[in-house]
């Protein structure tokens, strides 16, 4: 069936980076495509909004850390005008009386890393190394669709490759990866380090995202996962013009490929016929047939409510209905009239990544406070100053800051109503005592709190992973087994976002590997 | 210079199967430990004139079957009992109990779901599929990496195999099992909170992880271990020796003796000989030296070898890997003698799963916030508390009408924020005890004769045991199998030729009573070239 005249050969549900990526590949690759978003604008979590005119930022996710450079190429984004302000953007821990932490990325950034801690950068530099080992066997993992798992011959030759890999890489490695597996990051590096700030950070990369503190098993592994994914997209860098930059390359993409984005058009239904998905409906009542359907949107939701709970499998129904994603990091945008001064911190380090997470037992009480739905004493966050690397984000002189606050419940106790105002408090206080007088700067601000994330950029229940990185919800298993390879039991039907392997973050994996699966399907006929 | 063909330190359950192993094997053997009775943490104490418990364990839990009739104990006098599951008081008032009878304990949850007693029967399944992959693990030696370049990659190609021979299913559930918090797991079968609140609440019991922390949900496992899976359809049993702890010991030791082992208490071992990697003999407090082919430790893996050697004799590292094992104290331990016995209104007539154990717990948040305050080393708010009244069993535990509760609480740092526990902190834990159970058993404070509250720090003060973990190292995934007590030292051999760990700091840990005993005596046994003796 036609929709304004044009016959599809595939629809992409939800207009996300994900599912961006998605459709511009397809597009490129000569398929018809339709891209149907349901709110005013695409990009999902890759967004830039103003807080005040004059002053824009990236609204949620605020660095590119993991998007590939072969996507990059293959869909031509610096064509369609991707352009970055900062590259291999540094990490610092932020310190209270000035102290801080350069995680060391040369010779020279090491021998002064050594300097401030004599004790621990020995065995930093080691850790770091075996965490490159891992990750580096980990890594094309997340760049491939998994081995099915109904297949025990695939599997077999997946898993026998994996143990040449490893073997190839050390013969302890897969040892090292069978312990890390389970271990819990904070009582690793009690192990190794003495400085708690610098345990601080290191747990916080580990940990960010998700709702687990440093002392929960399994988030060892998690530190291996992010290395991997850092080296899939080299290094941690900042769109010109915020992350809405991204999503507009991505969709001019799209569309130089012939594919067409439609903003305020909400999927209602997927049409099944015959067991066969074959088009959707449109909130208007229309319905726009294709042969292939790719959802970018939550799994859950997608199964339970567009396709309909008829039409899925008892086992698979138990699964998706336990797949509620709840994410546990808000976002606070500010609008600052200057820079903002932190004790004794190197100019040209006021554009990298900062870290306050001053150690371990603040991390654990956070996670805690969220656990139980409270809100952390002390909250432990992540900052970036934008506009000192990309001038023209605020007025000239100004600045805006993003601020994600790390171990926030999804499910506020008393409801959020109450305890927005408290949040952004403790987090302008936190802030004051490392840059005083930080609230006199303060011209306009936003905060969104998980569920506000949920309703203004569409991210089911605001979180940003679209599911736990739990080792029963990777790779083969992400988001179910019968799902596990971006496919769904439904013919037809794929799932291309951040639920599906290899998981959250602006990385355009999801969206590239369901496209992979479509086009060995049978290509864009 | 008097010398055995093994010593082993340390008289607690498994320095003694270990010992009674070697024994029958035909090796002389002598078990040293300092304290004047056998037992270690499970020593029998009396808590008021007349009035007899062990003093640090809870006192269930039974040797599994194959050690039991390895070491022939039924002829030294040993009987198990067979126990319900236990039951669990909330602080409603309401209670849950469990049963071996499928029947009755089906009727038992639909008071609270009807659908939950059909998911119990899934659960059950799925428990017992887990349990009978999990067994295997635990009961021999831990299977450690294969050395070599080549050896380990062939080793590793053919796991490669059997891993993608395992349904992706069953894959797929042991991944649950390892990485879930105990109440997602929980959440994908029941329904009602208090049915959750008793299978998690018996779960948590001397763990680190709190019912929502990642990767609990393998605790659910530990109880059907035991459970042979052909019974009648109920919850697990608990086995428990007659006459509580001491009868066991009793037993063990009397197997050491008839086979002509010998036991001297009161006899501290300060120092271990070693010459060229190689362990001589012992040294004790008093300067009497005594040599041995091999020599065995009780003891945790911290105190085995950062205490008994000298630091100077170890290989380079092992200080440090030893040191890094982590081993927390999580409970505390109450004795009360009682001079009646104590009536519990709500829960009905003379109900037998109170025989396997009372547990008073909350639901699962509230024991979630006891393991918070745990990790913030509060004291806890809400414990979760387990007791056991072996009177009511063994009347001669107590004097005529009196009974004895052992109680362990957990959820107990073992050091405060603040610093040590000061006395009246130590008190109020002991008030919070009695207000919790007289929510249960009005009035049973008038008759407390006697009470004692035992922090960690007396477990570690008095025993020796680091920590007070009475977990011997936390039984998370990455200290368990071939990585106990630590990677690069699976099993009962250690890095120094002739010494043995035969404490559950080894594997298979605390999971299986006298199970590491038993692993260290056929390790050492293989090295001689003699089998087991049935």
């Amino acid at each position: 069936m036609k929709w304004g005249g044009v016959q599809y050969d595939a629809i992409v549900i939800g207009g996300g980076h994900n599912g961006l990526v998605a459709a511009a590949r397809l597009a490129s690759d000569g398929a018809r495509v339709l891209l149907a978003e349901a709110g005013s604008c695409v990009g999902g979590a890759a967004v830039t909004s103003e807080i005040t005119p004059g002053y824009s930022v990236s609204a949620v996710a605020h660095l590119l850390e993991g998007f590939p450079h072969r996507i990059e190429r293959k869909l031509k984004l610096h064509k369609h005008g991707l352009r970055y302000a900062a590259r291999d953007v540094a990490t610092v821990a932020l310190d209270r009386d000035g102290h801080h932490i350069l995680l060391p990325r040369t010779r020279k950034e090491f021998a002064a890393f050594r300097e401030l801690l004599p004790k621990d950068a020995g065995t930093y530099r080691e850790y770091v190394a075996r965490r490159r080992v891992l990750a580096e066997f980990v890594a094309p993992l997340l760049g491939e669709r998994p081995p099915a798992l109904n297949d025990p011959d695939a599997l077999k030759r997946f898993l026998r490759r994996s143990v040449w890999r490893a073997a190839l890489k050390g013969a302890s490695t897969m040892q090292n990866l069978l312990r890390v597996l389970p271990e819990a990051i904070g009582d690793r590096l009690d192990a190794e380090f003495e400085s708690p700030l610098l345990k601080g950070a290191l747990a916080f990369d580990a940990t960010l995202g998700g709702a687990e503190g440093p002392y929960a098993p399994g988030t060892s592994f998690r530190a291996i996962l992010r290395e991997a994914m850092r080296m899939q997209g080299q290094g941690a860098k900042l769109p010109v013009g915020g992350m809405g930059a991204l999503s507009g390359a991505l969709a001019a993409s799209v569309a130089a490929g012939g594919g067409d984005v439609r903003v305020n058009t909400r999927v209602v239904r997927i049409l099944v016929e015959e067991g066969r998905a074959v088009g959707v409906e449109l909130s208007g009542g229309v319905e726009v047939r294709a042969a292939r359907i790719l959802s970018a949107i939550a799994p859950r939701t997608t199964m339970l409510d567009l396709v309909g709970a008829r039409h899925v499998e008892t086992d698979d129904l138990r699964e998706l209905r336990h797949l509620v994603p709840r994410g546990a990091a808000a976002k606070i945008n500010l609008a600052l009239d200057r820079l903002p001064q932190f004790a004794s911190l190197a100019p040209e380090l006021h554009g990298a990544r900062l870290l306050i997470a001053p150690s371990l037992a603040e991390l654990d009480e956070a996670a805690n406070a969220a656990r139980s739905g409270a809100l952390p004493f002390e909250p432990v966050m992540e900052v970036l100053l934008p506009s000192v690397t990309d001038p023209l984000l605020a007025p000239e002189g100004q600045h805006v800051m993003s601020i994600i606050v790390h171990h926030v419940p999804h499910a506020m106790a008393g409801g959020w109503d109450a305890h927005r105002e408290a949040l952004v408090q403790r987090v302008v206080r936190m802030l004051g005592s490392y840059a005083p007088g930080i609230e006199d700067m303060m011209i306009a601000g936003e905060i969104l709190t998980p569920p506000d994330i949920e309703k203004k950029y569409g991210l089911a229940g605001g979180d940003w992973h679209q599911g736990d990185l739990r080792l029963d919800r990777l790779f083969a298993f992400r988001p179910a087994p019968a799902y596990g390879r971006c496919e769904t039991p439904l013919p037809g039907l794929w799932l291309c976002g951040a639920g599906s392997h290899p998981g959250g973050g602006i990385t355009g994996l999801p969206g590239w590997l369901a496209a992979d699966a479509v086009l060995a399907d049978g290509g864009s006929a | 210079m008097e010398r055995h063909d093994a010593i082993v330190i340390g008289a607690g359950l498994n320095g003694l199967v270990a010992a009674a192993y070697l024994a029958r094997a035909g090796l002389s053997v002598l078990v040293l430990d300092r304290a004047s009775a056998q037992g270690g943490i499970a020593a029998e104490h009396e808590v008021a004139p007349g009035y007899r418990l062990p003093r640090f364990t809870l006192g269930s839990g039974g040797l599994p079957p194959r050690i039991a009739a390895d070491l022939d104990l039924p002829r030294h006098g040993l009987r198990f009992i067979r126990a319900e599951g236990g039951v669990t008081c909330f602080p409603d008032g309401g209670y849950h109990a469990s049963y071996r009878d499928g029947i009755v304990h089906r009727r038992e949850i639909a008071r609270f779901s009807r659908r939950d007693a059909d998911a119990f029967t899934r659960y059950r399944r799925d428990m017992l599929r887990a349990a009978g992959g999990l067994a295997p693990l635990l009961a021999g030696p831990a299977h450690t990496p294969a050395r070599g370049i080549f050896g380990g990659l062939r080793a590793r190609l053919s796991l490669a195999d059997r891993i993608a021979a395992i349904a992706p299913g069953d894959l797929r559930d042991i991944l649950r099992l390892w990485t879930l918090p105990a109440s997602d797991f929980l959440d994908a079968y029941f329904e009602s909170d208090a049915v959750k609140a008793h299978l998690a609440a018996a779960a948590m019991m001397g763990g680190t992880l709190g019912p929502r922390t990642p990767a609990s949900a393998s605790r659910l496992v530990f109880p059907w271990l035991s459970e042979s899976g052909d019974a009648t359809g109920g919850a697990p049993e608990t086995l428990m020796p007659f006459g509580g702890p001491a009868a066991l010991v009793q037993a063990l030791t009397s197997v050491i003796l008839a086979s002509g082992g010998r036991l001297r208490m009161e006899a501290e071992v300060t120092d271990i000989r070693i010459k060229d990697r190689k362990v001589q003999g012992v040294v004790l407090a008093n300067g009497e030296e005594i040599g041995a082919g091999a020599v065995l430790s009780g003891l945790d893996v911290k105190r085995s070898f950062l205490s008994l050697f000298q630091w100077k004799d170890l290989p380079e590292g092992l200080v440090e890997r030893v040191g890094r094992v982590r081993m927390k104290g999580v409970a505390a331990k109450v004795n009360m003698a009682l001079d009646a016995a104590p009536v519990f209104p709500g829960l009905p007539e003379g109900c037998p799963s109170l025989g396997g154990g009372l547990r008073l717990a909350g639901p699962i948040p509230a024991m979630e916030r006891a393991w918070a305050d745990w990790r913030e080393r509060m004291p806890p708010r809400d414990p979760l508390i387990e007791i056991l009244m072996p009177s009511f069993l063994d009347p001669s535990l107590a004097p005529r009408g009196g009974h004895v509760l052992s109680a362990l609480v957990q959820y107990v740092p073992e050091v405060l924020h603040e610093g040590p526990w000061p006395v009246e902190r130590r008190d109020a834990l002991g008030d919070l005890v009695m207000t919790r159970l007289a929510e249960v058993s009005p009035g049973i404070g008038k008759h407390v004769v006697a009470l004692e509250v035992l922090l960690p720090n007396d477990v570690e003060n008095e025993i020796g045991l680091t920590g007070g973990d009475f977990a011997y190292g936390e039984t998370t995934l990455d200290q368990m199998f071939a990585n106990r007590p630590f990677p690069g030292m699976g099993g009962a051999e250690t890095p120094l030729r002739n010494f043995y760990l035969c404490s559950p700091s080894a594997h298979p840990g605390p999971l299986v009573m006298g199970g590491a005993g038993a692993n260290a005596a056929s390790t050492l046994l293989g090295r001689l070239g003699k089998a087991v003796r049935a």
